[in-house]
């Protein structure tokens, strides 16, 4: 089994990469109907097709699928030695049981993805107190997700499993812990974002990247959490 | 069209020039900056990690006269020398150095599209080096456990540096590979978004190509490592069993079980073997280029080129358990690998013959550069063919253990590589300071250090054959079967070393020697085709490229187009600015 995650790993990559390549034959510099005029903090780089912020982040969503996919790759492999019956070990992986709290954790987590994706809906209707009301539900959603995270590794330190524990029980940690830290990556983006809407003089138009961005992102590790969770679960 | 560069207003330069010493050069944004910050790192960490091979050679070629290195401090010498010179110093300095001050000038960007990402990568890429140093100085010191870092050795009390210099280590490579990624993101947007007007992919220069292709390969690869190295530190420092299984040190047993060696041999080549191209694909492509210019021709099949460059990115992904066939892995499983190895040999042997191709019939101008490139297809293909030896599982399993490998390897990623750097630090030093390095001293470095790599390394194919194991730290008379010859052989390995390493002193003093007192270079004293050579500025200012960004009329490589005037067709030259031979004008 493990050598085929290995290879799911490896064609997610190729996937990728393969979209890369089909950018060959564009021509960055040309204008297209979709154009955005991108501005930076120092000075602008003109009319491109996609801003390079995009490209950065799903370039970025290629690094973390790697990260993801390694870390549940190496999750089979030591749950399969840990069986070991071509091994001639005795298993040492006991599945831990999982704090409830996951569930709610979950949908906090589902909720925060809904309201940016209804934050990023309402800036094509220009309204600036709903996005920005979607925008910080979001955020505070996510927050909760975190907090509940922390409270479900409290019940499950509280009942006995630690890291040291087994196998199972460290896994979970660093999952969750890796998959947290990268919520707060974008939680410290979205913070900058709210921040800048504060502002009377900064207009809906210059932060709607930031918002796009950070919904494909929030769609992007709500999809891994379920991966996690449903990995979590099952095994 | 309604293109708007910010070339085209008037204000380029107020939004461009720094003003202070400090935001000129230290916090600096400046692509061409923060490339020199890396490459100046980068060699003084790799002189550390040269200082280091240097004391190795003096314990294997005359064991017991140097009472200084103990068992202890030889192994961490050949963990540290490893582990700087494939990823501190020639990760950083291909892809930090040279990618950093090439992508931007060879494709018509007036710097990388995220300059303020692109200083954090530098600072904490020197973060990464000062942790990685501050290992030698922990309790215990530095860590022994071999580059490859295997547990359950790495961590257990018989390593030197089992307690904190592991730790050091690991999270030395962790912020490595954050400063990377920072830089990584950066490097391939900017090749994919802010070319210039013209340059589609595939005028590219095969450098940019080179380095590309290696960056995507990092991205993708580098998480590997950075699994494997929070897990063992968990395993180190919270008593986690992810890679370590039950085990006993010194009588007493551990709290360790279950863990899986293998899982961590898994993640560390899957890491390990893209690394290997990591660094060869920035020399393929910058060695393309060298041979091109200096031999005034076109690269011979530039399309097939870019795509051996893909192609061996690609496979670089399903070869990395050739690495671990003494791993008593599945006959099958090994048996895949070989052959996906010996596949990789394809696209790789046909750059080869495109390189050879190039200078068939070429106007061969013998520069220093020139000269080092040429020196890499020969030490390259030497390196190579030991490779399909080694790629064969009958084969490399009594080989694995002995020399030959490390001449493989030293051959193929390491001298390889690094005669490319020098090639390149000689062909662009010009550019980036305005002088010429001085072209004895540079002739002296080449012919020593061409020769005496081969003097170092054909010979230990040979003790490799005789069975002599590496990572000994000496070999006494326990090992019956290693002839007398062997320890000359050895004093004679040394002694070049020492040659090799002492005229890479010439070549430092060339560097600060010529950066005052070189003959001044001119803007494009190769005569060169590539975007970077048609600044306005010799070293280029910041934006690079003055008023307009330049336009891009053909491919990188028109060199001796037959009617044309002068040898060389810079890429932004137009079609109707020509001029025939013949002509005043």
């Amino acid at each position: 089994m493990n050598i085929w995650v290995a290879f799911g790993v490896l064609t997610v990559g190729v996937i990728i990469w393969f979209m890369l390549i089909r950018k060959l034959n564009t021509k960055s510099w040309e204008r297209h109907g979709s154009s955005v005029h991108v501005r930076s903090a120092r000075g602008d780089l003109g009319e491109v097709n996609v801003p390079p912020a995009r490209i950065a982040l799903w370039v970025f969503l290629a690094v973390i699928t790697s990260l993801f996919g390694l870390f549940i790759s190496a999750y089979f492999i030591r749950m399969g030695h840990g069986h070991g019956a071509d091994h001639g070990a005795i298993t040492d992986w006991h599945s831990v049981s999982k704090p409830p709290i996951l569930w709610f954790n979950t949908a906090m987590l589902v909720l925060s993805s809904v309201a940016m994706q209804m934050a990023r809906g309402a800036l094509k209707s220009n309204k600036r107190a709903r996005v920005n009301g979607y925008l910080v539900a979001g955020g505070v959603f996510a927050i909760l997700f975190i907090a509940g995270q922390l409270i479900g590794w409290q019940q499950l330190h509280a009942s006995g499993y630690g890291m040291t524990q087994g196998p199972a029980g460290a896994f979970f940690y660093v999952l969750t812990g890796v998959h947290g830290l990268h919520l707060l990556g974008g939680l410290i983006v979205w913070l900058k974002t709210v921040i800048r809407m504060r502002k009377r003089e900064v207009e809906l138009i210059d932060v709607r990247l930031s918002i796009e961005l950070c919904t494909v992102y929030w769609h992007y590790l709500l999809l891994v959490w379920l991966v996690m969770f449903a990995l979590l679960l099952f095994t | 069209m309604a293109y708007a560069a910010i070339a085209d207003r008037d204000n380029a330069h107020a939004l461009h020039d720094p003003q202070s010493f400090i935001t000129k050069y230290i916090w600096s944004q400046d692509h061409k900056v923060i490339a020199i910050q890396y490459t100046i790192t980068a060699i003084a960490i790799g002189l550390v990690a040269l200082t280091l091979s240097v004391l190795m050679r003096l314990q294997l070629g005359f064991p017991q006269s140097f009472h200084l290195i103990a068992p202890q401090n030889y192994y961490q010498y050949i963990t540290l020398h490893g582990m700087i010179m494939v990823i501190y110093l020639l990760t950083a300095l291909f892809l930090g150095g040279f990618g950093n001050y090439l992508i931007p000038l060879m494709c018509g960007a007036r710097d990388m599209v995220f300059p303020y990402l692109n200083m954090i990568s530098y600072w904490v890429y020197l973060v990464a080096v000062l942790v990685l140093v501050a290992g030698f100085f922990v309790p215990g010191g530095a860590t022994g456990a071999g580059w490859t870092l295997y547990p359950p050795q790495a961590i257990l009390s018989g390593s030197p540096g089992a307690k904190w210099g592991i730790v050091c280590m690991l999270a030395s490579l962790a912020i490595f590979i954050v400063a990377f990624t920072m830089g990584g993101l950066n490097y391939v947007t900017t090749v994919l978004q802010a070319r210039c007007r013209g340059m589609t992919m595939m005028r590219m220069p095969l450098a940019v190509w080179g380095i590309f292709m290696a960056t995507v390969l990092g991205l993708l690869a580098f998480p590997a490592l950075f699994v494997s190295a929070i897990m063992m530190t968990l395993d180190c420092l919270l008593g986690t069993s992810f890679f370590m299984p039950a085990v006993s040190s010194m009588g007493q047993p551990l709290g360790y079980n279950g863990g899986s060696p293998l899982l961590f041999q898994h993640l560390f080549w899957f890491f390990g073997h893209p690394e290997v191209y990591i660094v060869a694909l920035p020399a393929f492509g910058i060695v393309s280029d060298l041979l091109s210019t200096h031999a005034r021709r076109h690269i011979f099949g530039y399309r097939m080129m870019v795509w051996a460059i893909l192609a061996i990115g690609c496979l670089s992904f399903v070869v990395w358990a050739h690495h671990m066939y003494v791993s008593g892995m599945n006959p099958y499983f090994g048996f895949f690998f070989a052959t996906t190895t010996l596949i990789i040999a394809v696209p790789t042997a046909l750059k080869v013959y495109n390189w050879v191709l190039t200078l068939w019939r070429g106007d061969i101008h013998l520069t220093v550069p020139m000269l080092f490139a040429i020196a890499f297809i020969f030490t390259f293909i030497n390196g190579g063919l030991t490779g399909l030896f080694l790629g064969n599982v009958p084969v490399d399993v009594p080989l694995s253990a002995t020399y030959f490998v490390v001449a493989h390897f030293h051959l193929v990623m390491g001298v390889s590589p690094i005669l490319v750097v020098f090639g390149a630090l000689y062909n662009w030093y010009p550019k980036m300071t305005g002088r010429m390095l001085n072209d004895t001293l540079g002739r002296i470095h080449f012919w020593v250090t061409f020769i005496g790599t081969y003097m170092i390394y054909l010979p230990m194919y040979y003790l490799g054959i005789l069975g002599v194991p590496r990572r000994y730290y000496a070999l006494d008379s326990a090992i019956q079967f290693i002839p007398p010859s062997v320890h000359t052989m050895n004093e004679w390995i040394s002694v070049s070393a020492m040659f090799v390493a002492a005229v890479q002193l010439v070549f430092l003093f060339n560097l600060v020697w010529s950066f005052f007192k070189g003959k001044p270079s001119g803007g494009n004293p190769w005569r060169a085709t590539t975007l970077e050579w048609q600044t306005p500025d010799t070293p280029p200012r910041h934006g690079n490229w003055g008023e307009r960004l330049p336009v891009v009329y053909r491919w990188a490589y028109d060199y001796s187009v037959p009617g044309a005037k002068q040898d060389f067709i810079p890429q932004n030259v137009p079609p109707d600015k020509l001029t025939p031979v013949g002509h005043a004008h």
